[in-house]
Parts: structure tokens; C-alpha cells; sequence
């Protein structure tokens, strides 16, 4: 068995680890952020026949095959897998990321987050060209329902993206929480009716 | 016939008043914003899941009782209800989980009624709280207090020391930072810094109250801090010894969006002192009288007469006293 992120100095300890791994949408690119005492939090991207990527920056969030999405804080950062450039960055002191899953093709990154401030505060779905970073809202919800809409990732496809009315306890969901289909190519929000017990429209 | 006095009033002469001398590279917390529209905006929470009593505990004492300590601010007011709209939980995962792996405590929907704070259990060192302040424990309370400064007023970890403020991060930067016994890690309140940043974004709850010990670096600081400015009636005037001569004038802070709510603030029951001498003399008579500055936000806010018994000409300078935040003594 070959290790294919290699080791740190200093670490990983229990204390100070390897963050989670993430895969591309193909499976061919795998990445880490690494923090230890003795070295700062880098980022680790090994891509198929590529050389080793190491960014002097962290958290790991996304990958596809083409572009790695580091987020801390109100940040994010986008860069080339193949030569470590930064391609695009997004984000302000308003800004609150839930989640983001490429599409399949690695072209897309659909985001859930908020931003904006008081009553213009506001919940948007979209999508992200992965190379440039432009940003096309698909649906965005206000008021009440802004702080209600989750996106995961982890449940949505290529043609629909899942939000929940609250987020996911590791993979488990509270009864009662509502299910929201939106269509990404026309942006189209579907509620479900009861999708879990106890659940009301 | 009686003497001549005429009098002088050096007003005007200097501003800035303030704030203790500058300290090194500390400055309100950044990326401060309002978030809460309301002054004093009633933030009720809940607990959801599984929340142990020692940690509910904890947790109240940061939020409804050290939250408004060293808080001279219009800032959200949190408590406790089981009908409350935000959420507490205590969990191994968070939605900060995947972004953040070291993470302890973690906020989101800030700036919405049904803001949420995770606080992590299963963290190695544990929590003070439950287990006797062993050392490498993290003391909830402190993650709480910081949490709700990040539903309330920023998403920046700060970069200054804990000793002007709660929102320096804790792991992993640097890794171990704010656990016990390291400097910050039972917090009991606000910092200076924190306070400083509430007030310039939800203003103060007294005029008369505390200024934060934070504003030396900011934009348009003063000598030492805020700076003050001030208006009087008329500097100069004329009258017979025995009689009085009344003038007025506004203290208040310097007219400055830099100053965000603090902006022409009266500069409201400070205590100033009143020196005194004979325009042919170069020696000042230290606090020959003093007077307290009014309440009111608008107009003038002291008002002063002034008289003497002997004729000559005499000079005046009003200054600070010496409280604790507006202290400096400057002449006016």
C-alpha cells in the first residue's frame, strides 16, 4: 500500500490532525489539510499523474480534478490543481457557507450560503464556474426562510440540489425537519411533503 | 467703582481627550458589523439535544451574566427559554465540522433570530466546567461568550492578544491557544477590545458610562483615544469683580463616520477641572474649580459661572480630571 498524501513533521497527532480527506467528483484527485505543532496548516492535493500539490493554506473543503476550494472564515479560496495558482476568491464579512458539491463534470460548484446584513440578509443557491469563479444565483430565499435553508451537498445531484430546514447532525436529520428539491438548470423549489416523521408542511 | 475683570477662556485650544495611552497594535475587533438591527435585540435561546446541566450552567453564566459585564453597549441581550429561538447544542459534529476540524465552538445563521452555537464535546482536555479545571481544559464559558460575539458582531478570529479581546482563535491557531493555563482561557468577560466594537456598532447604553479602553488606533483617534471637541458660548468676556459671568459648551466626541455610533457623542457626566491664573503670570493655579458635564445628548452640556473678586485679567482652561476613561488631561 502506497501512502499517497505524504506525512508531516510533527504529526498528525490525535490533537492536531489531518482534517477529513476529500475526493473529486471522478475519484482520480484526493486532498487533506494537515495542521501540526510543529508546521502550519497546509493543503496536500494528489492528482492522477500529477505531482504532489502542497498550498501554504488550508481549510480543504472542495476538489474536483481541476480545482481545489479552500475556506476559512468568511473566505474562499480557489486553486489549480495542476500549478497551485489561485484562480478566484469569493466572499465578505457577511458571508456564511453551508455547503457546495461539484457537479460531476468538475465545470460547477453549487453553493449554499448567506450573506448580506440585516433585513437584506439572504439564503442563495448557486452556481460557481469552478476556473473563473463567476457566480449565477439559481434561488435565493429571504426573510424567515433564509435562515432555514441548508444545502447538503452530500444528498443533491447533478440535476437537483437538497435543502434541509436544518442541518444534519453528522448523517443523521431531526423529525419534523422539511425537504426542499431545488432544479438546478431553471431553479425551481420543490417542498416534499412529510419527508421525515413528524414532519409538517 | 468697582474693578474690571475681564476673563479668558482657553477653549479650544486642544482637543482630544481620551482614551489610555496607546498600547501596542490593539484595536476593535475586526470585522465588526451590526447584526442584530435593534438596540438591545432579545436573542432567546433553547438548548436542543442532549445538553448536560453542568454545561447549561455554564453556558447561562456567560451569555446573561458575564455578557454584561464591562458591556456599556446597546448589544443583544441573550437568555435562556425553553421556547427560544436560537439553538445551543452540545455534539461531536457541527456544521463548522467540515470546514474547520480543530473546532470547539461554532456559530452559524448569526444575525438571525434562530442563530445556532455548537459547543464540541469529546474535545480532548475536556471542559473546565466538568472536570474541576484540569489543566488543558477549555472553560465553556469562554467558548460561549465567543461564540455569541460571533452571532452578534463578527466572523473574524481576532489576531490580538486575549488580553484586549475573546475573539482570538483558539486551536488551531496557533494549536492550544485559550486552554487552561494558557493566557485567556477563563475569560470571564468582555475585553476592551470587544467592548470597543459593540459600541462603535450598537452604541453606548449611558453616555455617563464607560468608553472602551480600545480606540487608540483607530482612524481619527486622539492623543490617546477618542477625540473630543468642544464648543462655548464666548471664549472672552468683560465684567466687574464681584459679578458673575456665565458661559456654556458642549464636550463631545469628534464628529467622524470613523467613529461609527460614537460619532458626536456629549461627553456625558465627566468631571471636568478648572485651572486658573492672571494673564501676566506663566504659573497656572491646578484645579481652582470643577464641574460636571451634563446628561444631555444634544446641545450644550455644561454651563459655568465664572467670577472674581479682585480686577485683572484672567485665564481659564478646562480639562478632564482624571476618570478612568475619559482621563487624559488636556487644555482646552
Amino acid at each position: 500500500m502506497t501512502q499517497v498524501l505524504p506525512a508531516v513533521a510533527g504529526g498528525p497527532t490525535a490533537a492536531e490532525t489531518r482534517a477529513w480527506i476529500r475526493t473529486s467528483p471522478s475519484g482520480q484527485t484526493i486532498g487533506s489539510t494537515v495542521c501540526t505543532s510543529e508546521t502550519p496548516c497546509i493543503t496536500q492535493v494528489q492528482a492522477a499523474e500529477e505531482p504532489l500539490l502542497t498550498l501554504g493554506d488550508f481549510y480543504i473543503r472542495w476538489l474536483s480534478d481541476e480545482v481545489v476550494v479552500l475556506w476559512q472564515g468568511p473566505d474562499l479560496r480557489a486553486f489549480s490543481v495542476s500549478d497551485g495558482s489561485l484562480l478566484w476568491t469569493m466572499g465578505d464579512e457577511t458571508a456564511e457557507y453551508d455547503d457546495a458539491y461539484f457537479v460531476s463534470d468538475g465545470a460547477t460548484l453549487i453553493l449554499g450560503w448567506l450573506h448580506g446584513i440585516g433585513e437584506g440578509r439572504l439564503y442563495e443557491l448557486a452556481a460557481i464556474d469552478s476556473l473563473t469563479g463567476k457566480l449565477v444565483a439559481i434561488a435565493t430565499f429571504t426573510g424567515d426562510d433564509a435562515s432555514t435553508r441548508w444545502l447538503e451537498g452530500g444528498l443533491s445531484s447533478d440535476d437537483r440540489a437538497i435543502l434541509l430546514s436544518e442541518p444534519l447532525s453528522g448523517s443523521a436529520v431531526r423529525d419534523g425537519a422539511r425537504l426542499w428539491t431545488v432544479t438546478l438548470t431553471d431553479g425551481t423549489v420543490q417542498e416534499h411533503e412529510s419527508p421525515f416523521s413528524g414532519a409538517t408542511k | 467703582m468697582k474693578s474690571i475683570v475681564r476673563m479668558i477662556l482657553l477653549i479650544g485650544l486642544a482637543v482630544g481627550a481620551s482614551l489610555p495611552p496607546p498600547a501596542s497594535a490593539h484595536t476593535p475587533v475586526e470585522g465588526a458589523q451590526r447584526r442584530y438591527t435593534a438596540d438591545y435585540a432579545s436573542l432567546s435561546f433553547r438548548y436542543v439535544g442532549t445538553v448536560p446541566t453542568w454545561l447549561r450552567t455554564a453556558v447561562e453564566l456567560a451569555v446573561e451574566t458575564q455578557w454584561l459585564t464591562s458591556n456599556n453597549s446597546r448589544a443583544p441581550r441573550f437568555h435562556q427559554s425553553t421556547s427560544g429561538l436560537g439553538s445551543v447544542m452540545y455534539d461531536t459534529t457541527s456544521e463548522c465540522a467540515d470546514s474547520e476540524p480543530d473546532w470547539i465552538g461554532c456559530t452559524r445563521r448569526w444575525g438571525f433570530p434562530d442563530w445556532k452555537v455548537w459547543i464540541r464535546s469529546g474535545i480532548i482536555g475536556g471542559h473546565c466546567e466538568n472536570n474541576n479545571n484540569a489543566t488543558g481544559c477549555y472553560r465553556a464559558s469562554r467558548i460561549m461568550l465567543h461564540e455569541a460575539e460571533h452571532v452578534t458582531l463578527t466572523t473574524s478570529e481576532s489576531s490580538q492578544g486575549s488580553a484586549n479581546s475573546n475573539m482570538g482563535a483558539c486551536p488551531p491557531v496557533p494549536p492550544g491557544h485559550c486552554k487552561n493555563p494558557n493566557s485567556g482561557w477563563n475569560s470571564s468577560s468582555w475585553k476592551e477590545c470587544d467592548q470597543a466594537a459593540f459600541q462603535l456598532k450598537y452604541g453606548l447604553q449611558s453616555l455617563s458610562g464607560q468608553y472602551a479602553d480600545c480606540f487608540d488606533h483607530i482612524a481619527d483617534h486622539g492623543t490617546t483615544g477618542l477625540a473630543t471637541v468642544q464648543t462655548v458660548t464666548s471664549s472672552t468676556g468683560t465684567t466687574c469683580a464681584g459679578m458673575s459671568l456665565t458661559r456654556s459648551g458642549r464636550i463631545s466626541t469628534k464628529s467622524t463616520s470613523n467613529y461609527g455610533l460614537l460619532s458626536n457623542l456629549g461627553v456625558a457626566g465627566r468631571l471636568i477641572r478648572i485651572d486658573r491664573k492672571l494673564s501676566s503670570s506663566s504659573t497656572w493655579t491646578t484645579n481652582w474649580s470643577s464641574f460636571t458635564t451634563g446628561t444631555n445628548q444634544t446641545g450644550n452640556n455644561w454651563t459655568r459661572s465664572f467670577s472674581e473678586t479682585v480686577g485683572g485679567i484672567y485665564n481659564y482652561r478646562i480639562r478632564f480630571a482624571g476618570r478612568p476613561v475619559l482621563r487624559t488631561a488636556r487644555r482646552f
